[in-house]
């Protein structure tokens, strides 16, 4: 089940009003929200919620036997293959099975080889890690096992971030399934805010731009220079606006529901540069990285600078890898890598230091600084939009072979609508949210809600398109 | 709790009166009549029902698979919409014993599917079909090879909230489309427009009959134009791909198994347009493969009608709607000359007779684009007098 579509707006309007009609006993409670995630999940394919199950059961008996288990590295090998296997055969399989036939094609093999037709389960990139990072809690001794076997379901499946995170940490979420709920009319507008904002952001915004991005990638050669920087320029508006809109809408529907989901981005988009941008987008996954994977990587070699460098590369490439099995994704990663650079050799080095420093803090040229930035981020970005690496390539040519000038309707058409939403959030970009309007008038709160529903009515985009994210 | 349902709701009123407007507004245009109903309807009426929404969308391939399903016919059309103006009358005296699905299949893996059906005995198999292997079935790469009837066959946006509230928003941003069809017979604005597939499943172009009835001159379409630009369906690399020529026989093979008579139809191109592609040099290479694939069915016996342009049947370009679509007449008189020259294969062929069609080839009224035979053309029989 979509969040832009009218079956979800059916089935939360009964969840609301089902859940918080029967919250006089919190078990009751919980299964019933475990009922509306079950589904919400199967609403795709109901074969799905086996493997959800199973996954959720594994990490439930692995965090539940640990603590008295003798071979507790035996039991978190456990929970790393099934999660692991699972996310490889499903997600990488192919890819990896190609991967080995060109190669060996390379060295003179002349044999065929049969792909499996295999569906990705929607969301099992998100749910994975968040029951391994249960398991690796329990096992680090920094969490308790959870004995409460539907409360455990409920963190794994929790409906409004399944699909697409934010990647919830048991230690924070799971907590919230072992309290009494009550109803808090501030929570419930606040939720209804963030849900009205996200479909905005989604319908409006997001999906008009990547019509306009789809017909620039989908033939970069018929293209001018100057299209094509808009081109992959609004990607990046549109990967961001798409994102942060389902988290919006997921932590607007948990708010609504009597839970707080983490914040997963901080205005991006508006960072001094890559690194800072990677504290600011997809917030869950990159603190789940760096907790998990880097802290113990980097620490291999704490003083060798540039073993934190090979660690930081690897550590991308393994980001970029997570999005999806494609080479577009591991170059991606590694360029995102080599941006870290010159903040780990201005670790040891002044100059180095005080060029950041300057770029970073002075005044008049911060704003040219982001700007670049931006630019940047939507260059690499490419490489996340393309098919594969040719497609990509052919996009990179013709930016620089095309006639530069001239721009057609199509794309000039959707510049005020992305200038405009950009300068909404530059301007809102200190508050805890940038849809926060406490403080407004009530009248122009009021206008704004009215305006903001007219116009997904009006203009939003009513096609098939799903949440970008979906895909990984 | 109660505070907040008090402070919602105008928001969510807002929502549902824009809903409930657009949804009297489509019912209004009839837009909302669903495809199981509309098939329902064509299927059994003798009255010209022309199916087409304008609002919101054909689901097209789902239309056509409904009808073809429900009418199972003993005269089978399929291909890509270069088949669309076979009509019925055509393969007298099997008009009421006919389907037109030009547009169910898209591609070699639909035609498999197809065969499948068959085979399966989900489908009764019909005695005859007429099948157009255009070059989409030949060539390396083509956007069509993404559709497919077996796993994503369209839904009916009749049935879809989304698809309403897209209908209704195009209906609030433009006024024009909300005026009333002048007809209150067909199906959605499109049929009342003239546009629309007929019971029989062929097309009808009325805007290109009422533009031809002005100016009596061929149009192209742009399709040199898109041959030019390298756009659909002259996409690089716009290449020969053998094995998909060697997969297409195999499915071919099928249907003569099945004891399936087949009639292949290359489709033609008009002149103007195939003598200017002809100096491309991606056209002409992919060409010649084309037609040593045409050459390669007929060695293996297939009944079919080959490859031509109106000049090299004694017609001119106007029998064409434009480049790539023959006008119902030139179909006609393809299939006709076919007959006359090949009467002994299929042996299905024995038995049309072209009555009705000589006698429409007769009337003055017949123009090179149309025979304005559907009633709703009468107007132009007045006005061409």
């Amino acid at each position: 089940m979509k969040f832009n579509s009218v079956e979800f707006f059916i089935f939360l309007f009964l969840v609301f009003g089902i859940l918080w009609r029967f919250n006089k006993s919190l078990k009751i409670n919980n299964i019933i929200l475990l009922v509306a995630s079950y589904i919400f999940y199967g609403w795709w394919d109901y074969r799905f919620l086996f493997l959800m199950f199973f996954s959720s059961v594994v990490d439930y008996l692995v965090g539940y036997y640990m603590p008295s288990s003798k071979n507790r590295k035996l039991l978190m090998g456990i929970s790393l293959s099934v999660n692991l296997g699972l996310l490889m055969f499903f997600k990488y399989f192919n890819f990896f099975l190609e991967s080995a036939h060109d190669l060996l094609h390379n060295f003179g093999y002349q044999g065929g080889f049969t792909t499996l037709n295999i569906i990705l389960p929607v969301g099992i990139s998100f749910y994975t890690f968040q029951t391994l990072s249960y398991s690796l809690d329990v096992y680090k001794g920094k969490l308790k096992p959870q004995k409460d076997f539907i409360a455990f379901l409920n963190y794994v499946s929790f409906f409004p971030q399944l699909v697409a995170g934010p990647i919830e940490r048991a230690k924070a979420f799971l907590p919230q399934f072992l309290s009494p709920r009550v109803f808090s009319y501030p929570q419930a507008v606040l939720g209804m805010r963030l849900l009205l904002y996200g479909i905005f952001k989604k319908m409006v915004v997001a999906d008009n731009i990547g019509l306009r991005v789809d017909a620039i990638f989908a033939q970069p050669n018929q293209h001018t220079g100057l299209e094509l920087i808009f081109g992959l320029s609004l990607f990046a508006i549109q990967l961001y606006t798409d994102f942060s809109a389902y988290t919006d809408i997921a932590r607007g529907v948990a708010k609504m529901l009597g839970f707080e989901l983490m914040r997963n981005f901080r205005t991006p988009l508006f960072s001094k540069s890559i690194p800072e941008f990677w504290t600011r987008w997809h917030i869950s996954l990159t603190t789940w990285f760096r907790d998990y994977l880097f802290i113990w990587l980097a620490g291999i070699n704490k003083k060798s600078l540039s073993w934190r460098i090979i660690s930081t590369i690897l550590l991308f490439l393994i980001i970029g890898f997570w999005h999806g099995a494609n080479y577009t994704f591991i170059v991606f990663g590694l360029l995102n890598g080599l941006y870290f650079i010159p903040r780990i050799l201005s670790r040891k080095s002044q100059k180095m230091r005080s060029l950041l420093s300057f770029l970073n803090n002075n005044s008049l040229i911060s704003k040219p600084v982001v700007l670049g930035n931006f630019l940047i981020l939507s260059f690499t970005g490419v490489l996340f939009r393309s098919n594969d690496l040719s497609h990509a390539s052919t996009y990179y040519q013709a930016v620089l072979n095309q006639d530069f000038f001239g721009l057609n309707d199509f794309i000039l058409a959707i510049l005020p609508l992305s200038l405009g939403f950009m300068i909404f959030e530059w301007y809102n970009q200190k508050k805890s949210h940038p849809f926060d309007l406490d403080g407004y008038p009530t009248w122009l709160r009021r206008s704004l809600y009215v305006i903001m529903i007219l116009a997904v009515f009006l203009f939003g985009y009513f096609g098939t398109e799903p949440f970008y994210y979906f895909q990984f | 709790m109660k505070q907040f349902l008090k402070k919602t709701w105008p928001y969510v009123f807002i929502g549902i009166a824009y809903f409930l407007i657009g949804e009297y507004l489509l019912h209004r245009l009839n837009e909302t009549t669903s495809i199981k109903e509309v098939a329902r309807i064509q299927s059994s009426s003798k009255k010209e029902l022309y199916y087409g929404r304008q609002v919101l969308g054909n689901s097209l391939p789902l239309y056509k698979y409904t009808l073809f399903e429900r009418l199972q016919p003993e005269v089978l059309v399929v291909g890509q919409s270069v088949t669309l103006q076979f009509r019925d009358f055509v393969f007298e005296p099997f008009q009421d014993n006919f389907y037109n699905a030009g547009l169910m299949i898209r591609n070699l893996a639909d035609l498999n599917y197809l065969a499948d059906l068959f085979e399966q005995g989900e489908i009764k198999n019909p005695r005859f079909m007429l099948i157009a292997v255009d070059l989409s079935f030949v060539l390396k790469k083509t956007f069509l090879d993404e559709y497919s009837l077996e796993f994503d066959r369209p839904e009916d946006r009749a049935l879809n909230a989304k698809s309403h509230l897209q209908g209704t928003q195009k209906l609030m941003l433009d006024a024009k489309l909300r005026e009333l069809p002048l007809q209150n017979w067909g199906f959605g604005k499109a049929g009342m427009m003239g546009r629309g597939y007929r019971n029989d499943g062929s097309y009808r172009h009325l805007p290109e009959i009422e533009r031809y009835l002005i100016d009596s001159t061929y149009h192209d379409g742009n399709l040199i134009d898109r041959l030019k630009n390298r756009q659909a369906p002259f996409i690089v690399p716009f290449e020969y791909d053998p094995e998909k020529a060697k997969r297409t026989m195999g499915v071919l093979d099928r249907f003569t198994k099945l004891g399936i008579e087949i009639l292949l139809y290359i489709p033609p191109y008009s002149d103007a347009f195939f003598n200017q592609a002809m100096e491309d040099t991606l056209f002409s290479g992919f060409w010649k493969e084309y037609m040593s694939f045409q050459q390669e069915l007929s060695d293996k016996q297939y009944a079919i009608i080959e490859f031509t342009t109106p000049s090299r049947m004694g017609l001119d370009d106007r029998f064409m709607v434009d480049a790539e679509h023959p006008g119902e007449v030139m179909s006609a008189l393809q299939l006709k000359k076919y007959c006359d020259e090949n009467r002994q294969t299929p042996s299905f062929l024995h038995h049309l007779k072209f009555t009705t069609l000589d006698s429409l080839l007769q009337q003055e009224n017949t123009l090179p684009i149309s025979f304005l035979k559907d009633s709703i053309n009468l107007r132009f029989k007045s006005k061409e007098k």
